[in-house]
């Protein structure tokens, strides 16, 4: 698993590689000390893994993720404690208190690794070029958002309101922006403000103007608009 | 609680003497009245005597009403109570005095004491008389407790911003702890595989500093040269994080080492600078740390830094700094002031009195 760690102190990150030298299946491929030279680094190498600072000179990690084209699965490495809880707070992969042991180090990889097996046998497709999850920072919570479990996205104002497991969160960031990212084997645009996941489809019905009503697992309906209606047919196979 | 219990014991003697001086007034008036209007005997004396006394257990009284279900009440509603309250009591009061003297001329009769003929317009006047004594009394009272009440509100008030300001160096320290503490930790960690004898020197440096911190009291002062050493060791712990990102001058004039400083006031202001300054910048920066006179009664503390590469969210930022300006103000009075200018760089300065 490729890794790139991302922190100012170097000693920081000569600890990190020193430790991860007890993990062979780990491999330092880059190291960045802000945000900047992070960014060039996440979108040319493509790593598995970031360990990422929280507090970086140009800014925060959560800059960073937010700024990234791609999101790898992150471990937040920080001195201090009450940042990295209040991203922690809804959802996140995990974090490590400065200074790491190799136990705590160990413990993080390996729920890692469970997480990765779930997505492996999930048989989902993946998008190689995005990553697995998607990061969102709405307001102080910040949330890694597994694609899979999207059920829904709609456009609110100048907004994205992505729906998912038992919550909602907003992303800042135009509808064509996000349905870059998804899946199109996943993902099916129903009109022009919405954007479905084809897993959590209920029923669908015909519906006026050649269109469909589609009732969602949770009881949401969404309209598929005339234009996109024979796109649906074929993608379901109707 | 000690001084509560004495400022109590104080008053009750203070408001005794205010009772035996007022009521002792109370009389000898009387007894000038009575001589001018001709009236003048032993026995006058001691009927007067008689008046002041019920007069006194009736303001007593009062007192007692006023602690047991005035004192948190807002003066107007008290006045309000006393509009009725004043004008009965003076009633009450002056038909139990005319009952006395009535019932000491029936019981030891004498010759020339006789009851006089009663007229209602009298009786009136005399309860006018004692109820405009009475105001007199409750204004003068009521003004004193509460102007108490307010000293000792005020007093109340100063030892809860001197509790105030000891929890807030606590959490200045905790602060320093939280952040500071574990990034110098995990950096002498690394260090400890690079180079032994750095990683010993940076432990020496951080137990100094921790030491610092400790015994720093919120109350007390400290000599510059103190406060540098701190410093000191706080920079060099910092340069672990930052490497050739930090880099440091402090220029003192020799005689202001002596000079006393709050506690904590430099290391606050550096730990500004590296936090909102030199950390917020890919490249790093220079701090430059000067005390100066700029007369023969005050000197210049002062930090200087680049400012951050971005502008800041500024959340949280500006406790450090507010702290520290009232420490220095707790400590100094007038005579010091901090203020922070940022231009292309950001300055801090103290000014202090030699």
């Amino acid at each position: 698993m490729n890794i790139v760690i991302v922190d100012d102190s170097r000693l920081a990150r000569k600890e990190l590689t020193g430790l991860l030298l007890n993990f062979p299946r780990y491999e330092v491929i880059g190291e960045a000390e802000n945000v900047q030279s992070a960014l060039s680094l996440i979108n040319h190498l493509n790593p598995t893994l970031l360990l990422l600072d929280i507090h970086l000179p140009d800014g925060s990690g959560f800059d960073l993720l937010e700024q990234a084209q791609y999101t790898p699965k992150v471990i937040f490495t920080t001195a201090y404690e009450e940042h990295a809880l209040r991203a922690f707070e809804v959802n996140a992969l995990d974090y490590l208190l400065k200074p790491v042991t190799a136990e705590r180090l160990s413990l993080a990889l390996a729920k890692l690794e469970v997480q990765d097996r779930s997505v492996a046998t999930g048989a989902q497709p993946v998008n190689r070029h995005t990553g697995v999850h998607l990061f969102i920072r709405d307001g102080e919570r910040c949330h890694f958002v597994k694609f899979d479990d999207i059920r829904l996205l709609e456009v609110v104002g100048n907004c994205v309101q992505l729906h998912f497991r038992d919550t909602k969160a907003t992303l800042a960031k135009s509808m064509s922006y996000v349905e870059e990212k998804l899946d199109r084997r996943l993902f099916f645009r129903c009109n022009r403000k919405q954007i479905i996941n084809l897993n959590f489809i209920g029923s669908v019905d015909p519906w006026v103007g050649d269109g469909f009503l589609i009732k969602m697992h949770d009881g949401k309906a969404v309209e598929v608009s005339r234009r996109q209606a024979r796109a649906l047919k074929e993608r379901l196979e109707l | 609680m000690t001084t509560r219990e004495t400022n109590i014991a104080h008053t009750s003697r203070q408001y005794w003497w205010f009772q035996l001086i007022f009521w002792a007034v109370y009389w000898v008036l009387n007894l000038i009245f009575a001589r001018a209007y001709g009236y003048s005997s032993a026995l006058i004396d001691g009927v007067f005597i008689v008046l002041s006394l019920l007069m006194l257990a009736v303001t007593h009284g009062y007192r007692w009403l006023y602690y047991r279900y005035g004192q948190r009440r807002a003066v107007g509603v008290i006045c309000l109570q006393l509009l009725w309250l004043l004008p009965l009591s003076a009633l009450l009061l002056q038909v139990l005095f005319a009952t006395l003297i009535y019932a000491g001329i029936k019981l030891y009769p004498a010759p020339g004491r006789s009851l006089g003929t009663f007229s209602i317009g009298g009786f009136v006047g005399y309860v006018m008389n004692t109820t405009v004594i009475l105001v007199l009394w409750s204004v003068i009272a009521l003004l004193r407790a509460e102007w108490g009440k307010r000293r000792t509100a005020e007093r109340d008030y100063w030892q809860n911003e001197i509790r105030l300001r000891e929890v807030e160096l606590q959490i200045l320290r905790s602060q320093i702890n939280s952040h500071f503490l574990f990034n110098a930790l995990n950096n002498i960690r690394a260090l400890i595989l690079e180079d032994v004898q750095a990683a010993r020197q940076a432990l020496a440096d951080l137990a100094t500093l921790l030491r610092g911190l400790m015994h720093s009291d919120s109350l007390a002062t400290v000599p510059l040269r103190d406060e540098i050493d701190l410093v000191k060791g706080y920079l060099a712990l910092e340069a672990l994080q930052f490497e050739q990102r930090l880099t440091f001058e402090i220029v003192m004039e020799p005689r202001l080492l002596d000079a006393q400083v709050p506690p904590l006031l430099l290391q606050t202001l550096v730990e500004n600078a590296i936090k909102h300054g030199i950390a917020r910048r890919n490249g790093g920066g220079h701090v430059r740390i000067s005390a100066t006179s700029v007369s023969a009664t005050q000197w210049h503390l002062r930090v200087e830094n680049p400012p951050a590469q971005l502008p800041e969210d500024h959340k949280g930022s500006g406790i450090g700094l507010k702290n520290a300006s009232e420490r220095l103000r707790a400590a100094f009075g007038d005579n010091s002031s901090l203020e922070l200018v940022l231009l292309s760089t950001v300055t801090a300065t103290a000014t202090l009195p030699i």
